[in-house]
């Protein structure tokens, strides 16, 4: 950059057009400043942060969410984890009962379709980690359920939250497959049964 | 005494001075220069190619993710960003038949985005369009969703219709040009750049807070995961050392990212390993959008001339003078004493070139 400073001073200057008008200059960079240390603030404020990051991130809050921008980028960290489903179970009008999980890969083609039920059954549990917002994850299980008895057409629906922990790499060099029964935990959400309407 | 202090204080204010004035001038160069517009132009193609996909997706299953009885009711996203400033255009879709031209609506937006028809104004509905559709199903949201967000609002701000579009197609025919060096092109390249920096740097910061990252087992954690999991790398297994560097390079990629990509000669390093890094998430990690539309971001950092050369077929199908000519030109690009541009690229004020970059003449 120094370099280039001593060759052409001129091309610092923006000439004749409306950008050498100091005064926009100076508005624009305001903003520009605002705006980055929007975009710095907003990962700052994840937890574990300062009050501080929390401070400024609720002063900076409106802008970020009303532009999108309001993110943590903290991809598969601090460790990537176990994934997680749900498991329903469906029960009908003449008394069948019936099962299935999402994300299924056999079903929720192609891949974005699938990736989307699966971030939905990980916002779930999300949710049932946060203990800050218990009517929160109730609503959700309860707008899933309802989503799905209505999808199906039957009167009740029960949901199970399955975790698929990660094998470690001598479970799998010693012949284990990554969908080996004891690595799943499963445990019961919430039973929504409702007379169809 | 009076008179060392007094000495004292007159370098405290040359020293002020003149570290003002030369940030002042370095920030002037950094943002309000004109730049060529080839790298944003071809950012908005693609870019509009994967929003189309990304929201062409949503059609198969439309009114389980936006419908009255969707996945997660409105309700339950009101109640979720209660205290919030989320807005949604989608949230005025009572009814299937409204929601169903919406989507048919958007989808247009998308496709006029990737032609670049009206583009100025297409844009910025791109944008509202975006950010309707992630706030309406948050719990369905990944990281493709936030690169669409943060492509979607930079694409806005600059001429990005000015090449590879109809508006330029249609400009030329009425014997006008639409491609010249423009500062808001440069501000918006500039704005993808810094928001990758601030993504990359918080991606590699966050994972030093793991144990993984720091034991050097967190990429067999994604290659083990079945959820994810679009390529068998198990074997990975029997490769213990190679599982460790790869986890430890990938948190030094991340970290240093945001330093080594402004240096012109780690500049190709850096894009080389975003590309494996990002390669390596389309084809094991089963997100193929996600990874893609990382690369698309870091095209921000790639020269114009090195695009031209690859989307004007005289550079590449010209003589092997007009060739070396363009050829100087990339790597002056990339080694030369001159002003940077937003992707090290020469620029120039409209003084040194009133028009557009010099490139290789077609006979």
């Amino acid at each position: 950059m120094n370099a280039a400073v001593t060759q052409s001073d001129s091309a610092t200057k923006p000439v004749a057009t409306v950008w050498s008008r100091s005064w926009l200059r100076r508005s624009i960079s305001c903003l520009l400043v605002f705006h980055l240390f929007a975009i710095v603030i907003a990962p700052l404020a994840v937890a574990p942060c300062s009050q501080l990051s929390q401070k400024l991130w609720s002063g900076f809050r409106p802008y970020l969410e009303v532009l999108y921008l309001n993110h943590g980028y903290h991809f598969f960290a601090p460790d990537p984890g176990p994934s997680h489903l749900v498991r329903y179970e469906l029960r009908f009008e003449d008394g069948r009962v019936e099962q299935e999980v999402f994300p299924n890969k056999a079903q929720h083609k192609p891949r974005l379709l699938y990736h989307r039920h699966f971030m939905l059954s990980e916002f779930l549990n999300n949710l049932a980690m946060d203990e800050s917002r218990p009517e929160l994850f109730h609503a959700v299980t309860q707008s899933y359920s309802e989503h799905l008895r209505h999808q199906h057409r039957a009167v009740g629906v029960i949901l199970h939250l399955r975790r698929h922990y990660l094998p470690s790499p001598q479970h799998v060099s010693s012949g284990k497959r990554l969908d080996a029964v004891e690595l799943f935990a499963e445990r019961p959400l919430e039973t929504h049964a409702s007379e169809r309407r | 005494m009076f008179a060392r202090l007094r000495l004292l204080f007159e370098l405290v204010c040359v020293y002020v001075r003149n570290a003002t004035s030369a940030a002042s001038d370095q920030w002037n160069r950094l943002w309000f220069l004109p730049a060529d517009t080839t790298t944003l132009c071809l950012i908005r193609v693609l870019a509009g190619v994967m929003l189309f996909y990304s929201h062409a997706i949503w059609t198969l299953d439309l009114e389980a993710f936006f419908g009255e009885q969707s996945w997660m009711t409105r309700d339950v996203v009101n109640q979720m960003f209660a205290d919030g400033y989320t807005w949604s255009i989608l949230s005025w879709c009572r009814t299937p038949a409204s929601l169903w031209a919406m989507h048919v609506l958007t989808l247009t937006t998308f496709a006029l985005l990737t032609i670049g028809l009206w583009t100025r104004a297409v844009s910025v509905l791109a944008f509202l369009c975006t950010i309707s559709y992630a706030y309406r199903t948050p719990g369905a949201l990944y990281g493709l969703d936030q690169v669409n967000g943060f492509l979607s609002l930079y694409l806005m701000l600059g001429p990005s219709g000015s090449r590879f579009s109809v508006d330029a197609w249609r400009a030329k025919r009425a014997g006008r040009s639409l491609d010249r060096p423009s500062v808001t092109a440069n501000i918006a390249v500039r704005l993808m750049q810094c928001q990758l920096c601030v993504i990359y740097l918080f991606a590699g910061l966050s994972k030093l807070q793991g144990q993984t990252w720091w034991t050097g087992l967190a990429v067999w954690g994604g290659v083990a995961n079945q959820e994810y999991q679009t390529l068998d790398l198990t074997w990975l297994a029997d490769w213990p050392l190679l599982v460790n560097f790869l986890t430890h390079a990938t948190v030094a990629w991340e970290i240093s990212y945001c330093v080594l990509i402004w240096n012109r000669w780690t500049r190709p390093l850096v894009l080389l390993g975003a590309v494996a890094i990002h390669l390596g998430i389309v084809t094991a990690l089963g997100m193929p959008t996600f990874g893609l539309a990382m690369l698309i971001a870091n095209l921000s950092f790639v020269s114009p001339q090195l695009i031209r050369l690859f989307f004007e077929p005289i550079a590449v199908e010209g003589s092997s003078s007009r060739t070396s000519e363009a050829t100087s030109e990339l790597l002056s690009a990339t080694s030369g004493r001159r002003v940077d541009g937003p992707t090290g690229d020469r620029l120039r004020t409209p003084l040194l070139s009133p028009s557009r970059p010099p490139r290789v003449k077609s006979k």
